[in-house]
């Protein structure tokens, strides 16, 4: 058990058990301490700070005498007057025994890089930015695995033709020398470029269709009805729609997991910055009562 | 069978879609007839369009050749000649597409100036086109 939750699990366990509130009250009542003030107030202060001296001088007494009732309660030494330390460390041991062994397996897995969140010198506010760059890193390093694998497998094949321009150049022999044949296909564009590979027997018309998608007869169709002038609106709608459908399902899909990742992130950051902005309200609400 | 696993055993989007070779030839002549009128946008789109989908046709690809050289596209215009000859290499009139393709390259004038030269006993108006490119090119 961390240090911060000892401090808020203390006072709450005093009052509720009340036959030991009294002795609670005896004890600081003998020795005057400040009112302990909020955690998030404490972890301004450095460890070494004159200011956080009462503070864990207070802390220290109410923690051991709430150790000491604890053993009263469980039957333990009767009039036990153990060194308040020795208890103290013994109970945060066994304490942490016990949480490991409930917890082994969550222990385990925030090891490694998420380790921080089991750091009790660290605020909750140092913790959740930790989290977040962690958590942004992650999803960036994923979306970026996404991103390159979408462009492997669609975009580098339909924009140069993929390997397709080196064996059209062999073939073509000396005619296309140099970069005549990358200025041939910026100016006809991928589309033709592969109809012309596949003319030539360099590749299959297949490789074509994963680029214009199924609906060339329609293209074709609504090219020449526009230029019949038949019914140019329909013309125009079809033409919109083979936009839509362009692309095979693999790729939509690709592009569905990108947007998903997209959409995960931005539920991540709404999460992280509302919970941002209540710890940044607490605070300045304490802060102004100070005030 | 998917389309696409059709396509890949070799068949063209036309056999696939029971496009007929008359159909195919009414098309390009819509696109001839835009080209004639000087509409080259459009007779690009309708040929590209006919050139996905069947590209065995030497017809689209010259066609091609002819709208991409009147837009100043002249390598891919030789590129659909180069396509087009390799398809239909003892058509005469895809000889002189090509020639005239070559034409808008400095260095390889004198091959197309040889192909012309070949060309001028063709019959028809293949001949009378490459004689009359002959003599305005000058000696």
């Amino acid at each position: 058990m961390s240090s911060s939750q000892i401090i808020s699990s203390a006072p709450q366990t005093a009052t509720a058990a009340g036959s030991c509130q009294a002795d609670a009250w005896v004890v600081e009542t003998a020795k005057p301490v400040n009112p302990l003030p909020p955690p998030s107030i404490l972890s301004l202060y450095g460890k070494d700070s004159p200011l956080w001296k009462p503070y864990q001088d207070a802390l220290q007494q109410r923690v051991s005498h709430f150790v000491l009732q604890l053993k009263r309660g469980s039957n333990g030494p009767a009039g036990g007057y153990a060194q308040p330390a020795a208890t103290l460390a013994a109970a945060a041991a066994k304490t942490a025994a016990a949480s490991s062994s409930s917890k082994g397996s969550t222990r385990a897995s925030t090891s490694g890089q998420w380790g921080f969140l089991d750091d009790a010198h660290m605020s909750i506010e140092d913790k959740l930015f930790q989290f977040i760059k962690l958590a942004q890193k992650n999803t960036d390093d994923e979306l970026d695995k996404k991103m390159k694998e979408y462009r492997d497998k669609y975009c580098e094949k339909s924009d140069d033709g993929g390997g397709l321009l080196g064996s059209v150049g062999d073939f073509l022999g000396s005619a296309f020398g140099g970069g005549l044949l990358k200025q041939a296909l910026e100016e006809i564009g991928g589309l033709v470029f592969k109809a012309g590979a596949s003319a030539l027997g360099l590749a299959p018309l297949g490789s074509v269709l994963g680029s214009i998608g199924k609906n060339i007869g329609g293209w074709v169709g609504s090219h020449l009805s526009s230029a019949l002038g038949i019914s140019k609106s329909s013309s125009g709608s079809s033409s919109s729609s083979a936009k839509k459908e362009s692309g095979t399902p693999d790729e939509r899909l690709d592009m569905l997991e990108i947007q998903r990742l997209c959409d995960k992130q931005k539920q991540m950051f709404d999460c992280v910055s509302n919970i941002l902005r209540v710890i940044h309200d607490t605070a300045m609400t304490a802060v102004g009562n100070i005030r | 069978m998917r389309t696409a696993e059709q396509l890949s055993k070799g068949r063209t989007l036309a056999e696939i879609q029971g496009m007929t070779a008359e159909l195919g030839g009414a098309i390009i002549g819509m696109a001839a007839g835009e080209l004639t009128q000087g509409r080259l946008e459009t007779a690009r789109k309708i040929l590209e369009g006919m050139a996905v989908t069947n590209p065995r046709d030497p017809g689209v690809w010259i066609l091609l050749a002819q709208v991409l050289r009147r837009q100043a596209h002249l390598a891919g215009a030789r590129f659909c000649a180069e396509v087009a000859v390799r398809l239909a290499p003892g058509e005469e009139q895809v000889r002189l597409v090509r020639a005239e393709a070559l034409l808008g390259c400095p260095e390889q004038v004198p091959f197309a100036r040889e192909e012309l030269q070949a060309l001028t006993s063709a019959s028809g108006r293949t001949g009378e086109r490459a004689r009359a490119l002959l003599a305005a090119l000058g000696p």
